[in-house]
């Protein structure tokens, strides 16, 4: 890349679901929204390929022990290690971290079979939680999202309704949520729409 | 209204009173009652017309299975017909209307099909409607069109939201009576996750409506506990006003939840029905038994029910059918609706039983071995006439008849996975035989076992099996006491009359129907169903399936056994389409995927088409265009003469890494990549296996082992596929990997001969774009306004110097916003879809219209870029004889003479042949306006092409009735040098 | 509807997945020379047994990669699951592999390189 000439000119970058109008539903019930959905804005995403001879590279730059197994992922502080497929993980970083972090990947697994790409402007990650969560996901994906088979470090790319989507569980009632920046605004909207029921928020 | 049918007693709620019109007229009921059971508690027999004759037609279930009371629920958009009463929950305020009469119920205009019945019997359709053969479409279709189906839809958009659901779970037990119960129990107090499903709003099934005693309680509160403990389990849940409406491979099953129907307007937000999708690692059927009737003249009269149904109104809904009735039976199961009738202090006026051995009664007057052989009545059932053991006869005054036929086991869903269900003498009924889907266990009536203490202990049984093969552990399982009386029957299918003798009500089906589709051989029993459409309608033959049956065998000589049974398939019972469609309706029917440029393309008041499931901008009208072409044809116009700007990020691109890299795409392209030097881009052809063209695009080399390939927009996905299919499948041993980037980069074409000076004025100053630095197909990375990282691609799809400039998607919007600023002393224009089409045919480039599967490398002129020095994918196929052939179709540019306008999709002829298929020489594949030429130009495909330039053929479209005259030409309309993108 | 246990990801529902048709069809290599029927036996012709069908599916909606089922046609069971690249396992699959006629045409002679065509001929591609 070329070197930054005058960075403070730098255009404002755009998330994936700006523009959209901040959504409210009220709980038919009372009290809090179902489901809250938050924007993730410019999540740093690094989509890494290859075999576990890059477990040293991705240990010296997050601090993980091991890559996840199957269907896991692994996390040290604020980075997380997703499980995408054979050979196949995405870094989660803080905003902004990842272009850094992808040029020094880069440059350590330069003698390894492996890719290191910069996926952050390709995908949106959303954060959503809230007490109906899982069941507002069930009308839409067909997991087994019950807690005790998809609890707390658990990751599966899976369907919602029409998008692909990766899923991963922090806890009870909290997941984030990645799909493609394009598809982004149809998935906040069929969630929302999903939620009407047990009253459900977006912020950008 | 008083309700003269009241009785004391039933699971109503009497403090909740509801009010209800049926036709018009106001009616009162309970919380508790369903449609049907507060219509017989008003006294109204009659609620509907049967479909093809419509005779007059009352209630005759409890259940799902009901045929006849069919009518119209509530108003306006939410208009429903066809909704079943015995199944609709009374609500307060309900309106419902009767169906298939015309002016009113009472007087119906086309009952006159009734007194021509015997031109209608079964097959008259087919006989009738076949000559002539003119009169088909313009007389007979638009009249059974007209006749055909019972109620009506709104015609108005649903207002309501259907949901679809997905659950999981160990055991899935359908149905909520004393089998399913004591399963969901059974599997429930062991830990395993239970879903219990039943279609009732009230759990306990038959319990709910017998006078029986559980535990040393009565049924219902015993039902009702039970239901309660599962509800307190977290790790069972309780479905009610749910139906498992399929068997599907590996253990899914639909389940469709009427989460709303029994609520006037569903509460804000909630969906009004769901279809859920479960996934049970093993289940149970305990979905009971239905009560068969016994086919005799008239017997289609409304108040002839089944007993078990009449029993149900009495003692759940406290709701007789009749101040008098009357009750035919063959079996044991006769007397029980005659005790609970006593009881409850309904007079009986008989108890026909067709056994001379019948069972002597202490409530009723009982007449043993007679048969009931004909009703009478006015809209409904007055009389009954008997026949007498002695063969004498003898009226009976009566406003209902309870007929008890026995019991068939509800083995529906057994048959999804093509089971037959088998013949069981001992209750003359088929029960679930081979091809039980796998997972399935069958518990209590529906496969047979009648009472309720064997139900009970079945369900208990049945569970522990199925835990067992889960690995569950259970301590212990007790079952409560309960009623174990066996039920004796003596088989009556019909009594032989001269009248007409129901079977289908539904369908309108008699006994006469069959033995028509008897005389006339369609005897196997998948014909007979479809000859008469026995069991075709709504009930699939719940009611009747096994009466014609047993009519058939008589008539063959056959046993019922040997004469089989038509098997059943989803859904078990009627389903809306909505439900299914789910929430896929309006915006979340599909994604729309938007490109980085939208709102700022909206704001322009751009207008948009769908292309694939991207929106993009098709033009960008101005003030005073009122014709789309005046758009097009200005951007268009402004781009060649100046500079035009479109966001081209809608086209596939797949980032591809690794040491084979190159080689990969070598196998992949007909031409050579791994030659590319880096910081070049390379037009690719990719072939199929065949030596049809796939797709094309240009391919970047961004390092030594790193491209970026572009796909058309369309077929973006399918090339990805293709290429994954390559390196895993075809060949693994290569180092090589596949990212799709096409929503990673906002992606601008940037193109007209001011192109260079607007992007001078948003790269950075240290990058060199000069012509000398940066010449045609040259690629690099960059940055933009002040270090926004870039990629810059001196590309052209439109025949002007052009760049096509990428960023990361999040500075999309202030890239454009950033060139349209730049390009402001140039008077930059946005271009949209339309206008790059006009360019892209005035240039002569190929796209989908082109590549439309039949085309060859040799057919695009391309013959050259199949390299037969390496393998590659379709080469081998490509240099087919006939597909190399020198007489083979041409790529040619046509352009309309006489002002004519060359159309997509015409085909072409030479001037002076017939135009017949033999002499069709080509098609038509593009067409536009060309500004720039001022006259209709296009692209297409003419044998011997390339050596027919200048000459002048008949463009034919017969679908549109139009012909056009048109010079062949270069493809390349403008500037076939190619100079101007090199400058 | 089908729920197929993907080898990397566990059981998902066949709406995540996409059918590839036939397993176990090599490539022929570039070197061969086969004649065009031989060609087309590789590129056109495909079977449709009534019974046990080794497919090539992938889990499109998951991790993307392509395996191999053993599917029984008619009652859809499915009896194995195994990697690409490698061969069936289960006794059932292991004979419709080696029953296929595929097994003796002269495009899957020429998938492999020519001096170890013999040797290698009963191994799964």
């Amino acid at each position: 890349m070329a070197s930054v000439s005058n960075e403070g000119q730098r255009p404002p970058g755009r998330t994936a679901l700006a523009g959209m109008t901040v959504m409210a539903h009220d709980n038919p019930e009372g009290g809090k929204p179902g489901l809250v959905i938050t924007e993730l804005a410019h999540l740093g995403k690094i989509n890494l390929r290859g075999g576990s001879d890059m477990l040293p590279v991705i240990s010296n730059h997050t601090g993980c022990a091991k890559l996840p197994d199957n269907n896991r992922v692994v996390s040290v502080g604020d980075r997380h290690i997703v499980w995408l497929g054979p050979d196949e993980y995405l870094l989660l970083c803080a905003a902004g971290s990842e272009t850094h972090l992808h040029s020094q990947l880069t440059l350590d697994m330069a003698g390894i079979h492996a890719a290191v790409t910069n996926v952050t402007d390709s995908l949106c990650a959303l954060s959503l939680r809230g007490k109906a969560a899982r069941r507002v996901l069930a009308k839409g994906c067909s997991l087994d999202l019950h807690a005790s088979q998809f609890g707390a470090g658990d990751c599966a790319q899976t369907m919602l309704a029409h998008a692909a989507v990766t899923l991963i569980a922090h806890d009870a009632s909290g997941f984030t949520l990645v799909c493609r920046t394009s598809f982004a605004p149809y998935v906040t909207e069929w969630l929302m729409d999903a939620a009407l029921e047990f009253g459900a928020s977006f912020r950008g | 209204m008083t309700q003269v049918n009241r009785l004391d007693g039933g699971l109503i709620d009497r403090d909740t009173p509801l009010d209800f019109t049926f036709d018009g007229r106001r009616y009162g009921g309970f919380a508790g009652d369903t449609l049907a059971s507060a219509l017989l508690a008003n006294g109204v027999r009659l609620v509907g017309r049967s479909f093809k004759y419509h005779r007059p037609r009352g209630i005759i279930s409890a259940g799902s299975e009901e045929p006849n009371a069919l009518v119209e629920l509530r108003e306006g958009a939410r208009r429903e017909p066809n909704s079943r009463a015995t199944m609709t929950e009374l609500h307060d305020g309900l309106v419902a209307r009767s169906q298939n009469r015309f002016p009113s119920l009472g007087f119906d205009l086309m009952a006159v099909n009734d007194r021509f019945s015997a031109f209608l019997g079964a097959g008259f359709y087919y006989k009738t409607f076949m000559w002539p053969k003119a009169f088909w479409e313009r007389v007979y279709e638009p009249l059974i069109r007209q006749a055909a189906g019972l109620g009506a839809l709104s015609g108005d958009p649903d207002p309501d939201v259907y949901d679809r659901g997905f659950r999981h779970c160990d055991l899935l037990v359908i149905g909520a009576g004393p089998a399913g119960l004591m399963a969901a129990l059974t599997a429930g107090r062991a830990g395993a996750e239970v879903i219990l499903v039943d279609e009732d709003f009230r759990a306990g099934g038959r319990l709910t409506m017998e006078r029986e005693t559980v535990a040393g309680i009565n049924g219902a509160d015993w039902a009702a506990e039970a239901a309660a403990e599962l509800v307190s389990m977290p790790n069972v849940r309780v479905m009610p006003r749910s139906t498992a409406i399929g068997v599907f491979d590996h253990g899914i099953y639909s389940v469709l939840e009427r989460v709303a129907d029994h609520l006037p307007v569903p509460r804000e937000g909630t969906p009004r029905q769901i279809l859920w999708r479960v996934y049970a690692k093993r289940a149970i059927l305990a979905a009971g038994a239905t009560e068969r009737l016994i086919a005799f003249d008239n017997n289609d009269r409304p108040g002839i029910m089944q007993a078990s149904a009449v029993r149900g109104y009495v003692n759940r809904w406290a709701a007789a059918p009749a101040e008098r009735i009357a009750i035919f039976t063959n079996n044991d199961d006769g007397h029980r609706t005659a005790a609970d009738l006593a009881a409850a202090g309904v007079e009986i006026a008989a108890i026909i039983d067709s056994r001379p051995d019948a069972p002597a009664s202490d409530v009723a007057e009982l007449f043993a071995g007679a048969v009931v052989s004909n009703s009478s009545g006015r809209r409904g059932v007055g009389h009954v006439t008997l026949r007498l053991a002695d063969g004498g006869r003898k009226h009976v005054s009566c406003g209902a008849l309870a007929v008890s036929g026995g019991w068939n086991p509800n083995v529906h869903l057994t048959c999804h996975h093509r089971g037959r269900p088998q013949w069981q003498e001992n209750i003359a009924a088929f029960v679930p035989g081979d091809g039980v889907p796998p997972g399935l266990a069958v518990a209590g009536a529906a496969r047979g076992i009648f009472s309720t203490a064997g139900a009970l202990a079945d369900g208990r049984d049945q569970a522990l099996a199925q835990l067992a093969e889960l690995g569950i552990k259970v301590t212990s399982a007790t079952v409560p006491e309960a009623d174990d009386t066996p039920v004796k029957i003596t088989p009556l299918w019909h009594v032989g009359g001269t009248g007409r003798a129901w079977l289908d009500q539904q369908n309108d089906v008699t006994v006469k129907d069959v033995g028509l589709a008897h005389q006339e051989n369609f005897r196997a029993v998948e014909h007979l169903k479809r000859y008469t459409t026995l069991g075709m309608a709504g009930d699939q033959g719940r009611t009747s399936n096994v009466l014609g049956l047993a009519v058939m065998a008589e008539l063959t000589g056959k046993t019922i056994a040997d004469t089989g049974t038509t098997i059943y398939r989803p859904p078990y019972t009627p389903t809306p389409i909505a439900a299914f469609a789910g929430r896929s309706v309006g915006r979340n029917f599909r994604p729309t995927r938007l490109p980085p440029s939208h709102h700022w393309a909206a704001e322009q008041g751009a207008v948009f088409v769908e292309a694939g499931s991207w929106m993009r901008a098709q033009w960008f009208p101005r003030e005073g265009e009122v014709h789309w072409r005046e758009s097009v044809d200005r951007e268009v116009l402004a781009t060649r003469r100046s500079v035009g700007v479109c966001d081209v990020s809608t086209l596939g691109k797949i980032d591809i890494q690794g040491n084979d890299a190159g080689a990969f795409l070598d196998l992949v392209y007909s031409n050579r990549f791994s030659t590319l030097p880096v910081g070049r881009t390379r037009y690719g052809l990719m072939l199929r296996e065949d030596g049809m063209v796939m797709d094309d695009g240009t391919t970047a080399r961004l390092g030594e082992t790193h491209y970026l390939m572009t796909t058309t927009t369309a077929n973006a996905v399918g090339v990805y596929r293709h290429l994954e299919f390559v390196r895993q499948c075809l060949r693994p041993d290569m180092d090589v990997q596949l990212i799709s980037a096409t929503d990673s980069w906002a992606q601008f074409a940037v193109a007209g001969p001011n192109a260079r000076r607007v992007l001078q004025a948003v790269v950075d100053s240290q990058h060199d774009i000069s012509n000398e630095a940066f010449p045609f197909m040259a690629c690099r990375a960059i940055s933009v306004c002040g270090g926004v990282p870039a990629r810059l691609f001196r590309i052209s799809f439109s025949g002007e110097l052009a760049y096509e400039i990428a960023v990361p998607a999040r500075y999309g919007d202030a890239m454009i916003r950033a060139l349209m600023a730049a390009g402001e002393p140039h008077d930059i224009t946005p271009y949209g879809t339309e206008a790059l089409g006009v360019m892209r045919i005035e240039k002569g480039h190929v796209t989908g219209n082109e590549l439309n599967g039949t085309i060859t490398a040799h057919n695009l002129g391309m013959a050259k870029m199949v390299s037969t020095k390496k393998d590659s994918i379709g080469a081998v196929l490509a240099g087919r004889e006939a597909l190399v052939a020198e007489d083979g179709l041409c790529l040619v540019g046509l352009q309309a003479i006489d002002g004519d306008h060359v159309t997509a999709g015409a085909h072409m002829f030479a001037e002076s042949t017939p135009v017949d298929a033999a002499h069709d020489e080509g098609y038509v594949t593009s067409a536009a306006w060309s500004p720039h030429i001022g006259a209709s130009i296009g692209l297409g495909f003419i044998v011997r092409g390339a050596n027919r330039h200048g000459e002048t053929v008949r463009l034919m479209n017969p679908l549109e009735g139009r012909s056009a005259r048109a010079r062949i030409c270069s493809p390349h309309f403008i500037d076939p040098e190619g100079e101007r993108l090199r400058g | 509807m089908l729920l197929i246990t993907c080898p990397y990801c566990g059981p998902r529902d066949e709406s995540e997945f996409s059918c590839g048709g036939e397993a176990h069809i090599a490539r022929p290599l570039a070197e061969s020379s086969l004649t065009d029927a031989e060609f087309a036996d590789y590129l056109f012709l495909r079977d449709n047994p009534k019974g046990l069908f080794l497919e090539r599916w992938r889990h499109a909606a998951g991790c993307r990669r392509w395996f191999n089922m053993a599917r029984d046609t008619v009652t859809h069971e499915i009896v194995e699951i195994y990697p690409m690249g490698s061969g069936p396992a289960s006794k059932a699959g292991k004979a419709a592999h080696a029953a296929s006629w595929r097994r003796d045409t002269a495009a899957e002679a020429a998938s492999k390189p020519a001096h170890k065509s013999r040797a290698k001929k009963d191994k799964v591609s």
